[in-house]
């Protein structure tokens, strides 16, 4: 690659990284286009370096979000056993479902999404949640300092199995399409499991770089990262989501919600066009 | 009273107990993940400039780079760029792992076995896949 495209694709990453780790989402409905459309890379050496991103976003992103409480260390562990198990069956599904029907099915969802994060757009913290039992057997309950708020939020989380369940679809339509994880998890954990918005979106960056990570060893070995994009991605990314998480912890949860509903509707029709050509 | 395990697991915990109690295994994991990826920028920083500053040679012809832990560890050794920007690759690949081997030791220490037991549940499933994955490729 020439300096300039070099320099192209680190700029480009460290927007994907900004974005993600505000929203809790990997930056592939970024880079994915970036590396195809930009720098006419085969779809699959793409996702290799989407996956480059969302490790690169997520371990940058949560380490300040666990530092700071805001990541829910036991609801993420709890869940990444649904996500790398879906993911994992997702991959071995590829071959036997139709990927097209998927990607339209998984729009409209997406249009559904946005639609009810809108009608939730004011809402800064969930009020009255009862709290699962199994949550408080783990340890789930938690307080996080809110800086916007200037106090410190205890929540409960509710919805644990159906949580489970939401995390397990969105390993399995990651598996399968290779991008979207990280959206389904913010919104099952923001609409199911009822957590505060900045846990849902902390949480998941938390935990999508282990569901990215299930099938890294898989597209490392087959040559599929090009270190010559994905090395400025990486770095663009790092420098994106160290940013992104510190200005994520100035934001209101309800500031969060109105950057949430344009990106979940821009994904949807991104995956609309693939679905129907 | 401490005999009593179960009724002891039944306490509620309050937050401020459940906090401290918290606070060293999130310290921890907070700090992996930092120096991980400080290490893995690094490295992956340095490929590219030092392929930058030889004027584009990686060390490798184009489009070749390597992979397998033994042939990076041959390019290091000769001082090839591609392979140490290969090197961060794996370090970033290796953090997530890692980081779940983590918390399994840390809910285990805390002896909160129930999520000790989920988390090493995902430690084999990665594992499981990165093997598949390696054997697939």
């Amino acid at each position: 690659m020439t300096l300039t495209a070099t320099a192209l694709a680190f700029i480009g990453s460290i927007l994907a990284g900004f974005i993600g780790s505000l929203l809790g989402l990997g930056g592939g409905i970024i880079i994915i286009p970036m590396a195809t459309l930009l720098f006419h890379v085969p779809m699959h050496q793409a996702i290799g370096v989407s996956i480059i991103a969302v490790i690169a976003t997520s371990s940058a992103a949560a380490s300040a979000y666990v530092k700071d409480n805001v990541a829910n260390l036991r609801v993420g562990s709890f869940l990444e056993l649904a996500t790398t198990t879906g993911a994992l069956l997702g991959a071995v599904l590829t071959a036997h479902i139709p990927s097209q029907m998927l990607t339209i099915l998984f729009s409209l969802l997406l249009i559904y999404s946005a639609y009810n994060m809108f009608q939730k757009r004011n809402s800064e913290l969930p009020q009255g949640v009862e709290g699962h039992p199994v949550a408080a057997q783990l340890h789930m309950h938690n307080t996080y300092f809110d800086r916007t708020l200037g106090r410190q939020v205890p929540y409960k989380v509710d919805g644990v199995f159906k949580g489970f369940a939401v995390m397990w679809g969105a390993g399995i339509i990651s598996g399968l399409l290779g991008i979207g994880s990280g959206m389904l998890k913010v919104l099952g954990m923001d609409m199911v499991m009822r957590l505060p918005m900045k846990v849902s979106t902390a949480t998941s960056n938390f935990m999508i770089g282990v569901t990215a990570a299930a099938s890294a060893g898989y597209y490392f070995a087959s040559g599929l990262i090009n270190p010559s994009l994905a090395g400025p991605v990486a770095l663009g990314v790092f420098v994106g989501a160290r940013s992104g998480s510190s200005v994520m912890s100035r934001l209101r949860s309800s500031t969060l919600r109105k950057v949430f509903v344009p990106v979940l509707l821009y994904t949807a029709v991104q995956m609309l066009v693939k679905g129907v050509q | 009273m401490q005999t009593n395990s179960a009724a002891y697991r039944k306490a509620p915990h309050t937050a401020a107990d459940q906090l401290t109690n918290q606070r060293t295994l999130e310290t921890i994991v907070s700090s992996f993940l930092h120096y991980g990826t400080l290490v893995s920028a690094t490295l992956i920083f340095l490929g590219l400039a030092l392929a930058m500053l030889r004027g584009g040679d990686t060390g490798y012809p184009v489009g070749v780079y390597p992979i397998k832990p033994a042939d990076i560890w041959q390019g290091l050794l000769a001082g090839h760029a591609a392979a140490v920007e290969s090197l961060g690759f794996l370090a970033l690949l290796a953090i997530p792992i890692t980081r779940v081997a983590i918390t399994v030791w840390g809910y285990s220490r805390q002896r909160e076995y129930p999520i000790a037991v989920v988390s090493f549940a995902v430690l084999m499933v990665l594992l499981m896949s990165f093997l598949l994955g390696v054997n697939a490729s």
